[in-house]
């Protein structure tokens, strides 16, 4: 009896074999009862919509998308979102005095005025503390400039140089000052770090958002990615850098953070590098620009490509609120039953391979890095304590704990494997069909 | 297949996303068919099948604004506005009769659509005699020809889930096979 022939298992391989996916022309039996059920459901009718319906149905549709269009309320893109944001910081800095040329941009009438403001700014800026904060709201505006005229479809390479050349200038000062207030300096930093990360997404977008060719925005990317890496910046030794590829200028955030090869009683300790690794094309997202865009048909594959990672980002979680972790700033949702936010904590340092909107990342892979997490396929999860208080169940590896922890805790099971565990949440390879129509990942596994 | 692959699909979700009318035009004109096939298997009528399919892209447009690109593909977000809308549907329905195709519409058809519309038929009915999940595991695999991953996404279980659901649905397809009344139903096939 086939029933008792077949496992799960067994009956889904055999069908792939008879029955391949995505080959409805091979249609194979041997005999058994299931598979001649499935085959049967096989040579299924295939019904098709009318022509009149189609059409009607299209109608329809397109009448509904163009009266919520005009009924709703304009969105702000993600660029414009950061705008806002710096607007916000703009106004706390000025409350009461920001003068209305301050919202400026170059080409607006009262933008000269705004540039003689700077400079009286500056000269009243008397000490160095004040410089420094000086030239870093410069930097904000410059970056917030060329966010806002790019939500116009404008670009304007000199407001970025303008931005990172700001930042340098406020970084340097700090640098010199012997006795600079150490709260005014992370707050700086803190500051440096959004501008920064501003001034990438404005350069990853522009190929979206403009008709700026690649020669435009390569030499000036190269150039800004290059002052970024010197060091002359305020930015923390691990801050990601955004790199678009020199072809098709996607959106690549790079990382890098070396873990130390043997985990310690503080876990956090990592190695920072400047080392720049662009994804290898074929895994980044093509984002061809807006005339690229005009010149394809808007047609689509039937099988439509499977989602590709076009950011990694590696840090330390800064917030988590729900399923949604904060590194660097970036708001980054994970699958709202993913396992790893049952013990992902504040100040991990986690690897993500996602999507960026321009708003926010769509976490496809999370990784764990500085602590032992495993996670099994039926989601159960484990996290390595630190000390032995937590010993892993018998499904995980768990080496890094076994080998630390051998003999000092009742039930272990003597497999000390001697490895030090800071990568062993790799070790949930399994599927995570769970995943929630609103995301698509895994834990340290992908989706 | 059209040499369109170097155009990405999130490009036209992101633009459909903003109100590309035309994006939006390209999105149901690529899906419309697939979703449309889907939910004919599991609508009692031709009729019921077009309006079905005229709401999962109502629901669509609908949600676009809000939709994120994820490692799921958009495809099988629509599949899952189909079951949905398919569900309430028969929530809002009286018990399906047992009238055939060719009775409950009204609109005449001709010999070999009469003919394709009454083993549509006969496959509802067997259909019917599943779970919704079943069912959606059997079209989804044997007549769209799935992979057990994509089934995976686009129902929100595990490819295990699948596996499992699939073993057991097939058990119970092939008993029904055995049975008369079904060797009426699946006539020319396995008389």
């Amino acid at each position: 009896m086939s029933e008792r022939r077949y496992t799960p298992d067994s009956l889904a391989e055999r069908l792939d074999e008879l029955l391949p996916p995505g080959q409805p022309e091979q249609v194979n039996q041997d005999g058994d009862p299931l598979i001649q059920a499935a085959a049967w459901l096989t040579s299924a009718p295939q019904p098709q919509m009318s022509s009149e319906a189609m059409a009607r149905i299209q109608a329809q549709v397109i009448r509904v998308q163009q009266m919520q269009r005009s009924s709703s309320r304009p969105r702000f893109p993600g660029v414009a979102r950061w705008a806002l944001a710096a607007s916000f910081a703009l106004v706390v800095l000025f409350a009461g005095s920001i003068p209305s040329s301050l919202a400026s941009v170059p080409g607006d009438f009262l933008y000269p005025v705004k540039q003689a403001v700077e400079q009286v700014e500056l000269t009243f800026a008397n000490s160095p503390e004040a410089s420094a904060v000086t030239h870093l709201v410069h930097a904000e505006r410059r970056s917030q400039e060329a966010a806002t005229l790019l939500t116009r479809g404008q670009f304007n390479p000199i407001l970025l140089n303008g931005a990172i050349e700001e930042l340098s200038v406020a970084a340097q000062i700090v640098r010199s000052g012997d006795n600079f207030d150490s709260a005014l300096k992370d707050d700086l930093q803190r500051r440096t770090v959004i501008v920064n990360a501003q001034v990438n997404t404005v350069l990853a977008l522009v190929g979206d958002e403009t008709q700026v060719p690649d020669s435009t925005v390569v030499p000036l990317l190269t150039e800004i990615h290059a002052t970024q890496e010197s060091g002359g910046l305020l930015l923390p030794t691990d801050t990601p850098t955004i790199m678009p590829s020199p072809t098709s200028a996607p959106l690549t955030l790079m990382p890098t953070l070396t873990p130390i090869p043997a985990l310690t009683e503080t876990p956090t300790a990592l190695i920072p590098t400047t080392t720049v690794t662009p994804l290898p094309p074929a895994t980044v997202i093509a984002s061809p620009t807006s005339t690229e865009i005009a010149t394809e048909a808007l047609v689509l594959t039937s099988t439509p490509t499977s989602l590709t990672a076009n950011l990694i980002i590696e840090g330390a979680v800064e917030a988590i609120n729900d399923n949604v972790i904060v590194i660097y700033g970036f708001e980054i949702e994970l699958s709202p039953g993913d396992p790893l936010l049952l013990v992902i904590k504040v100040g991990d340092v986690v690897r993500v391979e996602g999507n960026f909107d321009g708003t926010i990342v769509i976490a496809i892979l999370v990784t764990i890095l500085n602590v032992d997490v495993i996670v099994n396929e039926t989601g159960e999860v484990w996290r390595d304590a630190g000390d032995c208080s937590n010993p892993p169940p018998p499904w995980a590896p768990a080496n890094g704990w076994r080998a630390r922890c051998e003999g000092q805790q009742p039930g272990n099971n003597g497999n000390n494997g001697g490895n030090n565990g800071n990568n062993a949440n790799n070790a949930n390879n399994g599927n995570n069909g769970n995943n929630g129509m609103g995301m698509g990942m895994g834990s340290g596994s992908g989706s | 297949m059209n040499n369109v692959q170097s155009v990405n699909i999130q490009h036209i979700i992101q633009r459909a996303k903003k109100g590309d009318t035309e994006a939006v035009t390209a999105l149901y004109q690529q899906y419309a068919p697939v979703i449309y096939r889907y939910v004919a298997y599991r609508a009692p009528s031709t009729t019921d099948a077009e309006d079905l399919t005229a709401e999962v892209f109502l629901k669509m447009v609908e949600g676009l604004p809000a939709y994120r690109l994820t490692g799921v593909p958009f495809e099988a977000w629509l599949y899952r506005i189909a079951a949905a809308r398919v569900a309430d549907f028969y929530r809002r329905k009286k018990p399906i009769s047992e009238l055939s195709e060719s009775l409950t519409d009204s609109r005449p058809l001709p010999e070999d659509a009469l003919q394709t519309a009454q083993e549509l038929d006969n496959l509802r009915r067997v259909l019917r005699q599943f779970s919704e999940e079943e069912q959606n595991i059997l079209i989804l695999r044997f007549v769209e020809r799935k992979s057990h991953k994509d089934v995976a996404e686009i129902i929100g279980k595990s490819v295990t889930a699948v596996k499992s659901v699939q073993h057991r649905a097939l058990i119970q397809l092939a008993r029904l096979f055995g049975e008369e009344k079904v060797r009426h139903y699946l006539r020319g096939e396995h008389e």
